[in-house]
């Protein structure tokens, strides 16, 4: 497929990495040209330096023969724009970044309007994914599926948990769960577990079940914590603001420190229930006057990656129960997580997953029905898809299909109902069928069978 | 340096080599020369050394800008190497040293002979000395990049290293299939410059090794007395058109098939080179109507003379040696110009002499007013200043290159002045003809196997634009990571 991106940012360049790997036919613009060279050394794709809005760079980028055309310049007016003329000049879909409040609350308009074809807010999506995380403490991340009606969560299984060393049947003998072990990841390497599995101290395990499930299971394993109802937020930009609103919503209390004047005056203005500070939220001093030790949960949002490590570093140690940070580098990401801080969230990850998840459903030849895709390392996905017709194993018990190794089917959802998958189950038209897959690129269930 | 990648690379190179070579194999049984061995030999060897540094993968295949130098670098070096032993063991040139600069002259079209009488070799032989040059015209490596089904992230690293020119830029996203329409431009030119040549009476296997010879901008030819053999207009006509074709930049022909007429023949680089061909031409034939006497000969040896001279090619009609002071200037002023960037032409590159006056125009101006801000301009686009920059190292290690191999080949004291100097030039820039000497009617035979080391070390440096050797003379590049 052909993609032209625009704007070589944080998201246009995890977008680029993604996409050249799947060997898509990928064309980069942007203004800066020393941007738009790295990337052409460190890829395999076409580079074109110019602005996005400028018809002769769009020709240049052969916008009419595109598929996408994905605008992610840090200026909202300029993705509009330039996805506007991208359409006008044939390209196939578009996908704009779009997160200013003020254009964003009008969705449907936009992407009517303007053309739009997947409009998407970064900081939106990355307070929704905070808000969930918030409200099920116990796992270092969830993701939901099928319209919420099924979970999967990750746990870390810290020194001391029941379930060290035992294999995955005799934990779900011995506790009488209702769920499915669907992922583990170990050393930096994702496993599919097996029956005889050996679950090990400092694995992270992703299972998947209701979430009364999943809350009745933390409990036995002693990690269950209440959802937060009481959340300090470190940096009040635009994901803390999404994020407040979103806490809010459902009655938790909300603190915000931030060390611009102006910004804390407009976010009491606009969020009268929450509790505003001015301050330095880096200094420790400050921190702990105000009470973050006695909080549920705390956020850590500036702008600094580094700084939201510290802070995040220094909440786990005043215990307080739940740290989140955001983390946008990979690679420091993956450093922080060696260092025992759990829940660590990246915006450019959250979005680029939902952008890849679009692109791969219109994919020629896919059966356009992914519903979902979560990704883990990049080495794993889960998704979700919609059993159409064009399935070629309908109504067939799972055992009497030759499924391939690396494939698992994670669960079936039929009727909003979760069913956990075993021989004698069979996926019918119309199910939400779960997949966990170590393969790449998957874009059809047909792709589950030998 | 990521070592074991570098050697993976060189495997396929080896490879493709070895492949290579079964065409002059084929064709020495099929002519029934007694010399299949001068072919079967380095085969093997090439096979055998190639096959397992080919299948064993490093683990590590992120190729860097020095990984990128080095394996171009060691590629051609290996190549030239190889590829001399034909001449070698079927006893064609006996002399390794006099194999070897014959190779590397195929290879980077330089086109400059040891050899006096070339019509008495076997034909495979002729065949594979000309064939090197259409080898190399293109690139090796790009080849490789064009059949490989390679993750080819980082790339273009290599593809930069052996393109010529002062930026390089892919035609499509994918470098795949970029390298395979770059070959495909090469090949489907390649042919019809052959069906044009047997329209005009010439032999088949004479027009399959001159086209090569053109399509490189090579130059070596199966006649004692190079094209002038042949003595009709119509094939120096057709050999003097294509070997301005192929000075041209391959991405204006990329542009005319996709249709885009406009920027095609908008080129700034296009219509400067033309120009100087046009007025070069002129110029030289007005001032040789004496030697010839009527002005349609002037100008049938003038344009061929320059068109060869100045996209590097180096097929001669015409000793321009008995010409008068100015005509041969000019000849030596195209020697240095050389064709267009992206072309499969040697030399400076039209392009970079353009940006090198322009931003002098502009380093004047500053030198004058100190607070100018001049924005250096090249086909309607600013240059950055690491551009600019880059063309003037270029430059700065040109003349360097030019000036010590002019001193180190003086060493032997087998030739004057003149014929040192032009012989470095025209090494550099890959011609092949230089002046007194090494002129049109002369060759590097004369010259001490140490000053045709000193040569075949020019090409090599010349056909590669010079950065990628020089990098090899760092210490940082040779480090582990």
């Amino acid at each position: 497929m052909r993609l032209v991106i625009v704007g070589a940012g944080k998201v246009g360049t995890t977008l680029i990495e993604k996409l050249s790997k799947e060997k898509h036919d990928v064309i980069i613009v942007d203004v800066d040209d020393e941007k738009v060279e790295r990337l052409v050394n460190k890829y395999d794709i076409r580079g074109i330096a110019g602005g996005g809005c400028d018809r002769s760079v769009l020709q240049e980028a052969e916008v009419s023969k595109a598929d996408f055309f994905i605008a992610c310049t840090s200026r909202d007016e300029l993705n509009i724009l330039s996805c506007m003329l991208a359409k006008k000049m044939g390209a196939k879909y578009s996908v704009a970044r779009v997160r200013d409040p003020e254009f964003y609350s009008e969705e449907d308009y936009m992407s009517k309007e303007f053309s739009i074809d997947m409009p998407f807010n970064p900081e939106l999506r990355t307070a929704e994914e905070i808000a969930q995380i918030l409200k099920f403490p116990s796992a270092v991340n969830i993701e939901t599926f099928a319209d919420g009606s099924v979970v999967m969560i990750e746990l870390l299984i810290k020194k001391g948990n029941p379930i060290i060393d035992k294999s995955v049947v005799d934990i779900i003998k011995e506790y009488e769960v209702k769920l499915l072990f669907s992922m583990v990841e170990r050393d930096g390497k994702v496993f599919i577990p097996r029956g005889d599995f050996v679950i090990k101290e400092g694995d992270r395990i992703h299972i998947t079940a209701t979430e009364q499930e999943i809350a009745a299971f933390s409990k036995d394993m002693q990690m269950y914590k209440k959802r937060a109802k009481s959340v300090f937020i470190v940096g009040g930009g635009k994901i803390a603001y999404y994020l407040a609103k979103n806490l809010i919503e459902s009655r938790v209390n909300v603190t915000i420190i931030d060390i611009d004047e102006e910004r804390c005056r407009e976010l009491s203005e606009k969020l009268p229930e929450a509790t505003i500070l001015c301050g330095d939220g880096t200094d420790q001093d400050v921190l702990s006057e105000e009470g973050i030790a006695k909080c549920d949960a705390c956020v850590a949002l500036t702008g600094m990656d580094e700084e939201n490590v510290i802070i995040a570093l220094y909440a786990a140690s005043k215990k307080v129960a739940k740290v989140v940070s955001k983390v946008d580098r990979a690679t420091v990401a993956q450093m922080v997580r060696n260092l025992g801080l759990d829940t660590v969230v990246s915006p450019r990850n959250v979005i680029a997953n939902k952008i890849l998840r679009f692109v791969r459903s219109r994919r020629e030849g896919g059966d356009g029905s992914i519903n979902r895709l979560y990704n883990i390392l990049d080495k794993a996905e889960a998704l979700e898809f919609i059993a159409t017709a064009e399935c070629k194993f309908l109504n067939i018990p799972l055992k009497d299909l030759k499924i391939k190794n690396n494939y698992l089917v994670n669960g079936i959802v039929r009727n909003k109902e979760y069913i956990i998958p075993t021989g004698d189950s069979y996926i019918a038209e119309g199910d939400a069928v779960l997949i966990v897959t170590t393969d790449k690129n998957v874009t059809d269930l047909n792709r589950l069978i030998k | 340096m990521n070592y074991k990648l570098v050697f993976n690379v060189l495997g396929k190179i080896m490879v493709l080599e070895a492949i290579l070579l079964c065409i002059p194999l084929i064709l020495s049984l099929s002519y029934g020369e007694n010399i299949y061995l001068a072919y079967v030999i380095p085969i093997v060897c090439l096979l055998a050394v190639g096959i397992p540094s080919f299948i064993f993968k490093p683990k590590d295949a992120s190729i860097y800008a020095r990984e990128g130098f080095v394996s171009v670098s060691f590629a051609w070096l290996i190549m030239s190497l190889a590829g001399a032993l034909p001449f070698v063991i079927g006893k064609a040139i006996p002399n390794y040293i006099d194999a070897l600069f014959e190779t590397v002259s195929g290879f980077t079209t330089t086109g400059a002979s040891v050899l006096s009488d070339i019509e008495s070799l076997p034909k495979s032989i002729l065949f594979w000395r000309s064939f090197t040059h259409w080898i190399g015209g293109m690139g090796v490596l790009v080849f490789v990049l064009a059949i490989l089904p390679d993750d080819n992230a980082g790339s273009m690293h290599v593809f930069r290293a052996e393109s010529t020119g002062p930026t390089v830029g892919k035609l499509v996203s994918k470098m795949r299939v970029t390298a395979r329409i770059l070959y495909a431009i090469y090949i489907v030119m390649t042919m019809v410059e052959v069906v044009c040549l047997l329209c005009g009476k010439m032999s088949v296997f004479d027009s399959f090794v001159t086209a090569f010879a053109t399509a490189g901008t090579g130059g070596f030819s199966v006649k004692n007395s190079s094209i002038a053999a042949y003595n009709s207009v119509y094939i120096e006509m057709v050999i003097a058109v294509f070997m301005m074709l192929f000075g041209v930049s391959f991405n204006i022909y990329y542009l005319i098939i996709i249709g885009n007429f406009a920027k095609a023949f908008k080129s700034e680089e296009l219509r400067v080179y033309i120009g100087i061909m046009l007025t070069a031409t002129m110029l030289i034939a007005v001032n040789i109507l004496r030697v010839y006497g009527n002005f349609g000969q002037a100008v049938r040896y003038s344009f061929f003379q320059v068109s060869s001279v100045m996209t590097s090619t180096g097929f001669i009609t015409a000793d321009y040696e008995k010409w008068p002071a100015l005509s041969q200037a000019i000849i030596m002023f195209l020697m240095v110009v050389g064709a267009c960037a992206g072309s499969t032409g040697g030399g400076i590159k039209v392009a970079r002499l353009v940006i090198l006056c322009k931003s002098g125009v502009g380093g004047v101006r500053k030198l004058v007013k100190p607070r100018t801000i001049v924005a250096t301009k090249f086909e309607g686009e600013t240059l950055s200043d690491d551009t600019i920059n880059n063309v003037r190292l270029f430059f700065v290690f040109f003349v360097g290159l030019l000036i010590t191999s002019t001193l180190l080949v003086s060493i032997d004291g087998n030739g004057t002045f003149l014929a040192n100097f032009s012989a470095s030039l025209t090494c550099i820039n890959n011609i092949g003809p230089g002046f007194d000497q090494v002129g049109p009617t002369g060759n590097f035979g004369g010259y001490s196997a140490f000053s045709k080391l000193i040569f075949c070390f020019d090409m090599l440096a010349g056909r590669l634009e010079i950065f990628p050797i020089i990098t090899l003379f760092s210490s940082a590049t040779w480090r582990k990571h």
